[in-house]
This record gives C-alpha cells, structure tokens and sequence, in this order.
C-alpha cells in the first residue's frame, strides 16, 4: 500500500526485475557512456533519468573468486563468491553455491538463480553451469 | 602565493592493544609528542582524523590539555582520513590561513569487538553487496585471485610481502606484531579469504594516535627540515562495466598528481610506507605508484628491491601488516615514520641515504568504485 505521500513503503528491490513475469537480475546503462551497473539504479533517484533499465541474461562468466574461511568460533562453513561478469557488460558481486568437493574457477560459465521462496526476501545465487552447446 | 611546508614536530604511541588506556590518553600522548618534538606550542589550528570515534571527537580528545578555543576540524574519510586531515592543513599552510598547525589521527579499534571492520552502509548498493558478504578482506581476496591468475603465480609470492613486512617490523619498537615469520608460516596460517591467510591480513585488533605539527617557519632544529614536496587526494571514480581489478587507478592518479606537485618521479623515491592492509595490495601499489612496471611487481619483490636495504625500501616500518592499522592514525602514522626515516631517526630499520619518501592511504570500501578515497604525500629533505 502506498503511503499518503505516493511512496511505496515496501519497494521491490533495485536489482530485482519482473517485467517479464520472470525473476531476473536488473542493471542500468548510462544513456550518454553507455556503460552498465549493477543493481539498477533505484527509480527513485533523482540520477534515474540519466539511465535506461537492462535486465541481464542468466549466464555470466566467473571473473573473480575467493573462498571465505569464516571464524571457527562460529561453526559455520566455507562458502564461496564470486564477481561474474555478464554479456550486457556488467559485473555482479555474489555468492558461489558449488557441488561438494569443486572449486570455483576463472571462466567458468555460470547461471544467475533468483530464490524468492525462503523468508519473502528475494536473493540471489550463481551456480556452475554447462557450457553452451554441450 | 604558494608557501613550502615542513614538518617540525612528529611523534606517535606505540600500534597494539591498550587495553587500560582511553582514546584521549592515546591521543594526548601523540600530541605532546609531537609538540615537544617541535620544541613549539604556538599552533593556530587543529586537525583531527579518525574513523569510529563519534561527533566531535577532537574537541572531546583534547579538552583536558586545555588545547580549546582555535578552529578544530575533525575529518573522516576512512582509513585515509589521517592523510586527508594532513592534506587539509597543508592547503590551508599553503593559502596562508595559518603558520603552524597541528594534526592528529586516533583510532581505538579493540573497543569495537573484533572482527572484520565493517563497510559503511549507507549505499543501496554496498547493503546488497554486503548481505551477499563482501567485506574487505573479501574485496581484497578477488584480487589476489586474479592476480595470481593472470600473472601465473602462486600464493607464495603474496606470502613473501607479509614475511618482508613482518621483518621489517620486528625492528620497529612502534610495531603491534614483532615477529618475523617464514612464508610456509603465512601460508599455513589459518585461512581467512583465500588466497589471503591470516598472517597476510592486517590485525583488527589495534590502537594507536599519531601526530605532526607542520609549519611554514623553516625548523631552526640540529635536524635535517623535512618538507611536504607534493600532497594529493582523490575520490575514486564509479566503476562501470567490467573494469580490470588489478589496475589500482584511483592510487595511480593521486600518485600522477602528487609526482607532479613536487617535481620528481617514481625514480626519484628513495622510501616508501604504503597500504598494505593485506599482501595482495602492496604488490598492485607497487605499479600504480609507478615503482615498477606493470607486471612488475613480483619480479620486484623476489629481487629484494623493496626489503630494507634493496633499491627502494616499502615499509620499513612494517606496513599495516606488521605495525597494525588503526584507521584514523594510519595515514598521519605513515608521515611520522618517513619524518624520521629522513632524518635518520629510525633506529633499527634506517633506510640509507633516503631523500625523499613517499606515503600511500586508500580509504574505504564502497561498492561501485575502486577503494573511496585515496591520498599520496611527498616529504623530502
């Protein structure tokens, strides 16, 4: 519900796009560089109007990697991120969800995964995926 | 008319724990250091930097020594804020506002709990990134990564900057951790962002306040006059697209412009106290600075150009690495140690012969742009 004042208290996330009834990740191009960043820039933003909207592919290469070795006081696991780099010309910073016993890997393709299923907070993941045509 | 400022007066405490000191203690102690160093209290304005320590903290600090009454701007821009308070007061020298100023940087991390220090949130776009768990040691650890990748390295040439710095300190009575370490002890030590292990990040746990009091009245001190030849700082640009992430260019630029200012180059740095908060770093520093080519920097390090007694020595002090890194005092910290390093003051890692020094401070972590801030000086005798 709107508030009085027209805005939205509970706006989908900027780099949430489901224009197409399809969750996918949402970037902006700057209309005069032409140059792309991630997420979009909120359309709430008086900067908005310099950028057109781009909803990226699902597929990315991994540019970047590291594995965090969390405290072991906190009994938690290592997890993996990444930054992975789209075909729109746009890198994303995100988490690495790999089987059991694999490392991430410089090029690798990978697919961008929208969850909105756990807690009503929508997030997103990358996993590995097969290269194209095989 | 632009006028030459010097250094007449630097001091700091001891980098570590202080468990039983306050941050006035810590930067009370730094500033009568650095006031009796100079032989001199006639100072117009004060300069205090520091990161977590709330409003208003230099008015707070300084109170009880009765230092009240002339303007006193407190200045924040992250781990360079103690370079970018220096940056300001010498603007301020040069335009004639004042003769004499006196310029601080405190931090007292060990009260903050421990842990990585955590990224300003104020961003849309760094509250994404974070809850997807950047950190800095993460932003850092990306880097390290590729470089090994394109450079075809392994990770034991990130572990020989954390055991050169950590020589390096173990001579620095100034330095929070003072023992040299071997690269299969870096390596071994407990992984933290890979490649990064624990010894090649800098500690989170450390206090410290350092100080200078700079001039435009040439010191009439024995000691060699120290004079600020170039001082710059930038904000970094937005990163856009796919940039390459080995290519440190906010450092690159501010280093351009601080060159510029004082007249020389790259060629011309005889020591050099950089931001290594983790290993990774000081090798992408060493080719924005322009000490090497680019893809310069490993070979650079295996020669030994960089250690205590090679062609240009970087972090003689011990770096962020060995000395410890508490934000607002980092930058001021670094001036301090190349003060006396020009001096020959630095007893137990004195680098010869060294004319000129160069310090280097990136500030910050946002999303969206390489490092917030970045600020270069050039002090020479």
């Amino acid at each position: 519900m709107e508030r009085p004042n027209g805005e939205n208290p509970n706006p989908q996330p900027s780099w949430l796009d489901r224009s197409d009834g399809v969750p996918q990740l949402a970037a902006s191009r700057h209309l005069e560089t032409g140059r792309c960043v991630f997420p979009r820039v909120p359309a709430t933003s008086p900067a908005a109007p310099r950028y057109e909207p781009v909803t990226l592919s699902s597929y990315a290469r991994l540019y970047s990697h590291t594995v965090i070795h969390p405290n072991p006081k906190t009994g938690r696991t290592p997890f993996a991120l990444v930054y992975a780099d789209f075909p729109e010309g746009v890198r994303v910073f995100g988490p690495l969800d790999l089987p059991e016993g694999t490392r991430p890997v410089i090029g690798a393709r990978l697919e961008a995964v929208i969850d909105e299923s756990a807690d009503g907070n929508p997030r997103y993941v990358f996993v590995p995926a097969e290269e194209a045509g095989q | 008319m632009s006028r030459d400022v010097f250094i007449a007066g630097a001091a700091m405490t001891p980098f570590g724990r202080h468990d039983t000191r306050s941050m006035q203690d810590l930067a009370q102690a730094a500033v009568l250091g650095a006031l009796a160093d100079a032989d001199q209290n006639r100072i117009q304005a004060f300069y205090n930097a520091n990161v977590y320590g709330g409003m208003v903290l230099g008015q707070v600090l300084m109170r009880d020594l009765g230092i009240t009454g002339p303007a006193l701007y407190n200045v924040e821009n992250a781990c360079a804020s103690g370079a970018t308070a220096v940056h300001l007061a010498c603007q301020a020298l040069r335009l004639g506002l004042y003769d004499t100023v006196l310029v601080w940087g405190v931090e007292q991390l060990t009260r903050l709990g421990g842990g990585t220090i955590p990224l300003q949130r104020n961003d849309y776009k760094t509250e994404l990134y974070a809850a997807q768990g950047m950190t800095l040691p993460t932003v850092y650890a990306m880097r390290g990564s590729r470089y090994l990748h394109e450079r075809g390295e392994t990770a034991e040439i990130l572990a020989r900057i954390a055991v050169k710095n950590r020589a390096h300190g173990a001579r620095n009575p100034y330095a929070q951790q003072r023992k040299e370490v071997t690269v299969e002890e870096v390596l071994n030590s407990r992984p933290v962002a890979e490649p990064l292990t624990l010894l090649q990040c800098c500690p989170s746990q450390v206090d410290g306040a350092a100080a200078l009091v700079l001039t435009t009245v040439k010191p009439a001190s024995a000691r060699r006059p120290v004079r600020v030849l170039g001082s710059a700082v930038q904000s970094g640009h937005l990163e856009a697209g796919c940039d390459d992430i080995l290519d440190a260019e906010i450092t690159a630029r501010t280093a351009r412009l601080a060159y510029e200012e004082a007249g020389i180059g790259p060629q011309d740095v005889g020591v050099v106290e950089l931001h290594d908060a983790f290993t990774i770093a000081e090798l992408l520093y060493y080719e924005a600075l322009g000490l090497c080519g680019k893809g310069g920097s490993a070979d650079m390090l295996r020669r030994g150009d960089t250690a205590l007694g090679g062609r240009v020595p970087v972090n003689p002090s011990g770096g962020l690495l060995a000395k410890g890194h508490p934000l607002g005092a980092t930058g001021v910290a670094q001036m301090v140690e190349i003060t006396w390093q020009l001096q020959g003051r630095a007893e137990g890692r004195q680098v010869d012969g060294a004319r000129i020094g160069l310090t280097q401070c990136t500030g910050g972590g946002i999303a969206g742009v390489d490092h917030a801030a970045s600020s270069v000086h050039i002090l020479g005798v």
